[in-house]
């Protein structure tokens, strides 16, 4: 499949919409499933993600370098306007005062989903930087761009949330089973 | 039902990340594509940007060396066929030597001691000596 640089580089010089169309076949899925990770509503999401694409379109073809970040960094600023307006309730909260342990009694099927769950419980900035890096697979570089950070800064930050993860990881399964 | 999930390392945690969002449950994709088809219809009709095919350094490039090549022909028209020519620049200095020589004669004595006065400086300059003491 046509890396998504080069099908924006068709439809931003040569005006090939079926390009276009093929970006967003590829991005749709994900960012509507990135928008529902960070804690939108189901129809939240699909209307986030038309504006996030309208807006696309009207700037990509001023700097298609890096559209995926660009594209993210929309879906971002227009999450945060939506829940500032909407005052909505996320599933992790600003200050990140949730519980930080993992109620296993209520049942994991796998660690998929334990582990999201355990994410759940970071800060929303923290969030954001683990699923842009590990998850979309944005370089540091592009994800400093997006949170108007220094690029070694983005590194530190993925490192210590990384053992953040495993710490909580650890600490809920002590703290629920207690090892005997 | 396994509850207890060994920790796991950080590359292998880095992989579950992917994994555990990837699984998450799809869009409806009849929304998605409705989505999708509205973008299309709001698509303006040309929608882009003018791009030379030729990049925009190049043409700086051509512009210079263009812009070299004239200053070039110029200095060489210049320099055979020059704005003054040779005889007349020859008369020039002659008329501007004679009106040197036509300075009062005061202002030639105080021109010939600033002229000495230059060469004893001059000369100071060139001793070798840097300090010397005063003898009184």
């Amino acid at each position: 499949m046509p890396a998504s640089r080069h099908l924006l580089e068709r439809y931003c010089r040569q005006g090939d919409k079926s390009a276009f169309n093929s970006f967003y076949r590829q991005q749709s899925n994900r960012l509507w499933k990135f928008l529902r990770a960070r804690g939108c509503n189901e129809d939240s999401a699909y209307d986030l993600l038309a504006e996030a694409f309208l807006k696309f379109i009207q700037v990509v073809c001023k700097d298609i370098r890096s559209p995926i970040a660009l594209l993210y960094r929309i879906a971002i600023n227009l999450h945060i306007d939506n829940y500032r307006r909407e005052t909505a309730s996320p599933i992790v909260s600003d200050t990140g005062q949730l519980d930080h342990h993992i109620d296993k009694s209520a049942g994991f099927d796998d660690e998929h989903e334990y582990l999201r769950a355990l994410i759940n419980t970071l800060p929303k900035d923290e969030q954001n930087l683990l699923l842009m890096r590990y998850w979309i697979g944005l370089t540091h570089k592009e994800i400093a761009g997006i949170l108007e950070m220094p690029e070694g800064t983005i590194r530190r930050q993925c490192a210590a949330i990384i053992k953040k993860l495993q710490q909580r990881w650890q600490d809920s399964d002590e703290h629920q089973f207690p090892r005997a | 039902m396994n509850t207890n999930f060994p920790v796991p390392d950080s590359k292998r945690l880095q992989r579950l990340i992917a994994e555990a969002y990837e699984r998450a449950p799809d869009p409806d994709a009849v929304r998605v594509k409705r989505i999708g088809e509205r973008l299309a219809r709001k698509q303006p009709v040309q929608h882009i940007r003018i791009v030379n095919k030729w990049p925009w350094w190049i043409i700086l490039l051509l512009a210079g060396g263009v812009a070299t090549a004239a200053w070039w022909a110029g200095e060489r028209w210049f320099g055979e066929h020059g704005p003054v020519s040779k005889s007349d620049e020859s008369k020039i200095s002659d008329k501007i030597m004679s009106k040197k020589n036509e300075l009062p004669v005061e202002e030639q004595n105080t021109k010939a001691e600033q002229k000495a006065k230059d060469k004893t400086t001059f000369d100071e300059r060139k001793s070798p000596v840097i300090y010397q003491r005063e003898d009184f």
